[in-house]
């Protein structure tokens, strides 16, 4: 089975390949820089291992939550692929990709992302169980929702510190900058598949924004 | 088939447009998602809910704008029948230029075939080509837009050279801003030339800015100020409790500010492609752009300038298309022998 898998909701974009059962994984030069490098990348990797599009069985992409300009350029990306060459898309959460990182870990494990306006994204994940779905908080609503967990706790990424210190919560709690990129996605993607995912057509798939833009929140207050 | 079809995509503000281009300038379909019913809440638009919807649309409208040019054709087209992609790259919003150019992009990657970036405001006067068939440049070229007013010289080459610009507001930025005043809803510019249809253009003599210095530029803020504060005087006057209480209570004076303002604005264009004329000695104008669907300034153009031809496209024409970008893109692709890569970047403002 061959996949290319995008990720680029995150500050330095990356795109892992699937082939031979083997994950070959590529990262972008600069921050923030995913529209001029992301389709050029994945030219030159997939020439680099003898690859096309056209002989791939699926596009994987990450949906979010991340930056949303970032996210719009890999589904759109991805969308366009799918569309000119019929091929189907594995949408991946983007958070479960934690499930792939520290994979020996017994704690929580707790990513978050600054959503700003007093908000953050978050998702808890132990093992391959998610104990909380994805979505968006304020930092006292995930507060209490971990403090039910009873549970130790990693935060990752480095904007839990902006939201949380060692005391916030009564359980132990510890921080790590990792982050993750687009082989944690990849292998989240090969989970789904096990685990009988119908892949997507382009129309089915948009970004995860988790809620409404800020001036639709305003118009509703 | 020997036909050479360009795909065109337009996604610089709150329209998501592709078309399909036969050759030169046959527009085989020119699809339009208009946003204006999105934005008209929130009184102009918003940058996140526009680029949500672009990506949200684009594909289908690329599947419909294939299927209408088909229609228009003696063939059936797929996307494995285009030979090039054109796409606007700027100026305009970056969140929803990205998600055209993503888009483009990965067509451009998939399908094996040429991409090329086209200046989404020197487009607009290019979609000439396709409703006045005997256009050839050189020519004088009028932009009038939400986000420009240009006055340029295209050479025979489809070289471009700007002779004068707005210092601060665009024509139809000033437009927008007088008909939020008068409280008009999102966009109010066709509003305000309607109430202007039944106004004295001369109860207010607005002050036609930069007319007199010898330069081609424009300046559009100076009298957005003015009429705003002649609406302040008179509600002092009348003793109003506010704006839209004086409006209210004196129709006849929004249709009397509407006309004076649009006359005032519409002397300062003419005055300023006079002189261009006079300093380029061409004999070709072509106007484009949103504002250029105005029909006072439409008649006005070609009553006094009347020893100059003058091209403006059709309404549908004006306003934000992807025909224009595939026109564009398309001469880009054989004057300039120009075939661009893949890493290219938005832009929300662009040297002319």
């Amino acid at each position: 089975m061959k996949i290319l898998c995008v990720e680029t909701g995150t500050n330095r974009l990356s795109i892992s390949l699937f082939y031979d059962n083997e994950i070959k994984t590529v990262f972008g030069e600069l921050d923030l820089h995913h529209l001029v490098e992301l389709t050029p990348l994945i030219e030159a990797t997939l020439k680099k291992n003898n690859l096309t599009l056209r002989n791939l069985d699926y596009l994987a992409v990450s949906e979010g939550p991340g930056s949303y300009t970032g996210l719009r350029i890999g589904v759109g990306t991805i969308r366009a692929i799918s569309q000119a060459l019929d091929k189907k898309i594995i949408s991946v959460p983007t958070l479960e990709s934690y499930k792939h990182i520290d994979v020996a870990e017994t704690k929580v494990k707790v990513p978050i992302i600054d959503a700003r306006a007093g908000g953050v994204y978050a998702a808890a994940i132990k093992g391959h169980d998610i104990l909380i779905p994805t979505n968006v908080f304020t930092p006292q609503e995930l507060k209490a929702k971990l403090h039910d967990l009873h549970e130790d706790i990693v935060f990752y990424k480095e904007d839990a510190k902006k939201f949380f210190d060692e005391s916030s919560l009564e359980q132990s709690v510890e921080f790590r900058a990792t982050e993750h990129h687009s082989e944690h996605i990849l292998l989240v993607a090969l989970l789904m598949l096990d685990g009988g995912y119908d892949p997507i057509s382009y129309n089915d798939l948009l970004p995860q924004y988790y809620r409404m833009t800020e001036a639709e929140r305003r118009l509703n207050e | 088939m020997n036909d050479f079809l360009t795909l065109a995509i337009e996604t610089s503000c709150d329209e998501t447009s592709v078309a399909i281009i036969r050759n030169d300038t046959e527009i085989l379909s020119n699809e339009i998602f208009s946003q204006i019913e999105i934005h008209k809440k929130f009184g102009g638009v918003v940058p996140e809910i526009a680029s949500r919807n672009h990506l949200q649309k684009i594909n289908d409208l690329i599947t419909k704008s294939l299927e209408v040019a088909s229609a228009n054709c003696e063939y059936r087209i797929t996307l494995h029948d285009i030979n090039l992609v054109s796409v606007a790259n700027g100026p305009g919003l970056i969140g929803a230029l990205l998600i055209g150019l993503s888009t483009a992009k990965a067509l451009s990657l998939s399908l094996g075939i040429p991409i090329v970036y086209v200046n989404h405001i020197k487009s607009h006067l290019l979609i000439n080509l396709a409703e006045h068939k005997t256009l050839e440049p050189p020519f004088l070229g009028l932009i009038i837009s939400g986000g420009h007013t240009v006055l340029t010289e295209v050479d025979k080459d489809f070289r471009f050279t700007l002779l004068g610009e707005t210092r601060d507001d665009a024509l139809g930025e000033a437009f927008d801003k007088v008909a939020r005043v008068l409280g008009f809803p999102y966009p109010g510019a066709p509003v305000l030339e309607t109430y202007a249809q039944s106004g004295d253009p001369t109860a207010f003599p607005f002050k036609r800015s930069l007319i007199d210095e010898d330069n081609l530029d424009f300046s559009f803020s100076g009298i957005k100020s003015n009429f705003i504060n002649v609406l302040n005087k008179l509600k002092q006057e009348k003793k109003a409790p506010d704006i839209k209480t004086l409006l209210s209570n004196n129709p006849q004076l929004v249709n009397d500010i509407s006309a004076s303002f649009q006359t005032a604005v519409t002397d300062i264009l003419i005055l300023k492609t006079q002189k261009a004329i006079a300093r380029t000695n061409l004999r070709t104008l072509v106007v484009g752009g949103g504002v250029a669907s105005n029909s006072y300034i439409k008649k006005r153009l070609s009553e006094e300038l009347s020893d100059t031809k003058i091209c403006i496209p059709s309404k549908t024409y004006c306003t934000d298309n992807a025909a224009m970008i595939g026109i564009m893109g398309k001469i880009k692709y054989d004057h300039q022998k120009i075939t661009d890569g893949l890493n290219v970047d938005a832009y929300s403002r662009m040297d002319f």
